[in-house]
């Protein structure tokens, strides 16, 4: 496991495990981005990511996408 | 009859578009109660039935992650809207229903507007509306909200379900199931007399969110309910919510493969948004292009805008010149002549004065916001706002402060977070405007000849740093806790509706001139009559009322070195508007504003009129920017703002006369 962050450019991940608290955890979520999704990295930003679920996007700070494990697939 | 509706859905869902064409410019906005966050509300009549139309913040879901899930929930348990329309990116059913299925969950009636059915077509999928209302049980009305498509059959769908009881939605829960029926059964017993079903409040109280666990905390089967929690906890390897959450999600899963006839499987394609976003959120190039839009903003909003307010200035000033000279020759007494031109005339010149600013502001803000690029904006400006304790979105309020604080204080609306907007806002008049430009300048040309350049620069430095300073201040006194880390949707690149952009211009000036207008008028009327009164002074003379205030607070201003009356009165006429002080000194003093350059110089001394300008720069907001920091928070920041302004000022001319008095 990595975290989200440390993944390259148009690589695929399963998000295996969200270390980011109770509130940022459910945050996520009413998003649409839960344990056990695969997302897409679009773009790395200097700091921030960009991934894809589907055809959503989503902006990560680079705090949060530090805190999200992820194994390549 | 009268019945309240509620506007639901998540942000970028055509939410807003659908509430303006579902009710056109009969709307009306304020807060909701105890925040500073936007309510706006919207009227249909047909027959004798009458609707009131909310329009709910947009959100994900029911949970209180934010405060603008926590006024959805206070408005639906404490208002108990007859009906709530949930709209949905019919493109993205999935996350999308999540809201729709708690609220059926619930218990409330409701009907679904799948929004964006073109968009639906252009990616090749099929969903089966029947089908879709048959498993929810409620209606479904397919429509395109920016081309109007389908608004009329809303409308009329609406009006037919005022009386509707859809039935209470069931996902199946699994594993804990047994557990969500006891805590059910429990709340049947005790008859607790809440607007939601008491299986929703079941399973509420098993994710233990506060609000809905009150509804239980005085009840004798608190232990029981204790027992099953913990329960449940050890069961489940997670958080109760999380799995809870999953399930929902599985359910809404199953529902949208069974109502989506042709499924393409959506791979996470590289799309034209994609391509455009590797360019702006690029690390090098992003910053730059992000300024070059900032760049086309401000000219939009000054260059285009000044010209057109220094018209409708020079227009009033006509006026009331022309219609002083009519009153006085027609044989009225001095006051009237000066009541209509000083009072009435300026007074609403003062505030027409801004619309090209709010118009030209807000056709440029909602073409990015609605093209998808401010969200990017955000995004890139994240990193180096952190480092100011601000939100990346704050960089636009401050920008256009330069111009003038009222459309900054305006575009702060963009943010999202209550805590970011507010301070934002309490810093914004620290950023040099352009009325406060011309007593600079007056300044720097009399007393220092040969730094006028350098002495300007300073006074624009010090706003920003002071700005940076206040917001860490503010942050740490009234905001306790980190930013927000960053976690949001990227919409996917649009052209901007032209309707909704002139829609949402309307609306705006509309606004400022009804709720901002009356307050700026009350206030020139208010020192004209202090510079007027008693009868028979000279205006704003050392007799009149506004020359006693300034006697007074002369001694107060002494350690600042410009402790007389006429600095104060200058002082107080710049609270109208900043650019007062140099045409109030000039009368005061008995010279054109040709004149004044060499009066300054004999009356101030260098240090005294640099001490003076940095009140100028702190000191108290123009009336206008009170007024629309009232309007875009509440009374209690407006005056938090007038307080700290003049504290803070004060304080730092008073230090700066008295440190350089040690040295010169």
């Amino acid at each position: 496991m990595i975290p989200l962050h440390d993944m390259p450019i148009g690589k695929k991940a399963k998000i295996k495990k969200i270390k980011t608290g109770k509130k940022l955890e459910g945050r996520m979520a009413s998003l649409g981005l839960l344990e056990g999704d695969v997302v897409k990295i679009v773009h790395h930003a200097s700091g921030p990511i960009i991934i894809a679920k589907g055809d959503l996007r989503f902006a990560l700070g680079h705090g949060m996408s530090m805190k999200i494990m992820v194994e390549e697939i | 009859m009268k019945y309240k509706i509620a506007l639901a859905g998540n942000p970028n869902s055509g939410k807003t578009t659908t509430f303006n064409q579902l009710v056109g410019a009969r709307e009306k906005i304020g807060n909701w109660s105890g925040t500073t966050v936007e309510r706006k509300e919207g009227f249909l009549k047909k027959n004798d039935t009458e609707l009131v139309i909310v329009d709910l913040p947009g959100i994900y879901s029911l949970n209180a992650y934010s405060i603008d899930e926590q006024i959805t929930r206070d408005f639906l348990i404490n208002e108990k809207p007859t009906l709530s329309v949930v709209i949905i990116d019919a493109s993205n059913l999935e996350r999308n229903l999540y809201l729709l299925s708690q609220l059926l969950e619930m218990g409330q009636n409701a009907i679904l507007v799948l929004n964006m059915m073109d968009i639906v077509k252009q990616k090749g999928l099929e969903i089966d509306l029947e089908e879709l209302s048959q498993i929810l049980g409620i209606p479904v009305i397919p429509t395109i909200a920016s081309k109007g498509e389908g608004i009329d059959s809303l409308k009329d769908i609406i009006f037919d379900h005022l009386d509707a009881h859809p039935n209470i939605l069931h996902i199946d829960y699994g594993d804990i199931d047994e557990s969500i029926h006891a805590i059910d059964s429990i709340i049947k017993e005790e008859k607790i007399d809440i607007n939601i079903s008491s299986k929703a409040l079941a399973i509420k109280i098993l994710e233990n969110d506060q609000t809905f666990s009150d509804f239980l905390k005085d009840s004798p089967r608190l232990e029981d309910i204790k027992v099953i929690q913990k329960k449940v906890q050890d069961k489940l390897k997670k958080d109760t919510d999380s799995y809870i959450i999953e399930r929902r999600y599985a359910y809404l899963h199953g529902l949208v493969k069974e109502c989506t006839k042709r499924q393409i499987t959506i791979e996470e394609r590289f799309t034209l948004s994609d391509k455009i976003d590797r360019i702006v959120t690029n690390r090098y190039i992003g910053i730059p292009i992000f300024l070059l839009f900032m760049y086309l903003l401000f000219t939009l909003v000054f260059k285009l805008g000044t010209p057109l307010v220094e018209s409708i200035d020079a227009f009033f000033n006509f006026l009331a010149v022309k219609s002083s000279y009519l009153i006085l020759k027609i044989g009225s007494p001095a006051w009237v002549a000066s009541l209509v031109s000083d009072g009435i005339i300026s007074g609403v010149g003062s505030i027409i004065v801004f619309l090209p600013y709010i118009l030209l502001l807000f056709m440029g803000i909602s073409c990015m916001e609605d093209s998808g690029y401010l969200a990017r904006g955000a995004f890139i400006m994240d990193r180096m706002m952190h480092a100011l304790k601000l939100h990346g979105k704050s960089f636009i309020p401050m920008l256009l402060g330069f111009g003038c604080t009222i459309p900054g204080i305006m575009a702060a609306r963009t943010l999202d977070s209550e805590k970011d907007r507010i301070i934002t806002i309490l810093v914004l008049p620290l950023i040099s405007c352009s009325a406060r430009l011309p007593v600079y300048t007056l300044f720097a040309a009399a007393l220092f000849p040969k730094a006028q350049g350098l002495v300007v620069f300073s006074l624009y430095l010090l706003g920003i740093l002071l700005a940076i300073i206040m917001a860490r201040v503010f942050k740490s006194i009234l905001f306790k806790g980190e930013v927000a880390p960053l976690v949001m949707e990227l919409p996917p690149y649009r052209l901007p509706n032209f309707k909704n952009v002139l829609f949402h211009m309307w609306i705006r000036a509309l606004f400022f001139l009804k709720k901002a207008g009356t307050l700026i008028f009350a206030a020139v009327i208010f020192i004209w009559i202090l510079a007027s009164l008693p009868v028979g002074v000279e205006y704003a003379s050392e007799e009149s009322v506004i020359g006693k205030i300034g006697s007074i607070a002369a001694p107060l201003l002494k350690p600042a070195g410009f402790g007389n009356w006429k600095s104060a009165v200058a002082l107080m006429s710049g609270i109208i508007a900043k650019e007062n002080v140099v045409s109030t000194l000039g009368t005061l003093y008995g010279v054109e504003e040709e004149g004044l350059t060499s009066t300054l110089r004999s009356h101030f001394t260098p240090l005294a009129g640099y001490a003076f300008l940095v009140m100028i720069l702190v000191y108290i907001p123009c009336v206008a920017t009170i007024a629309t920091i009232k309007n875009e928070l509440n009374w209690k920041w407006a005056g938090i703002s007038v307080l700290y302004t003049l504290i803070l000022g004060w304080i730092l001319s008073v230090l700066f006369y008295q440190i350089g008095s040690l040295f010169l």
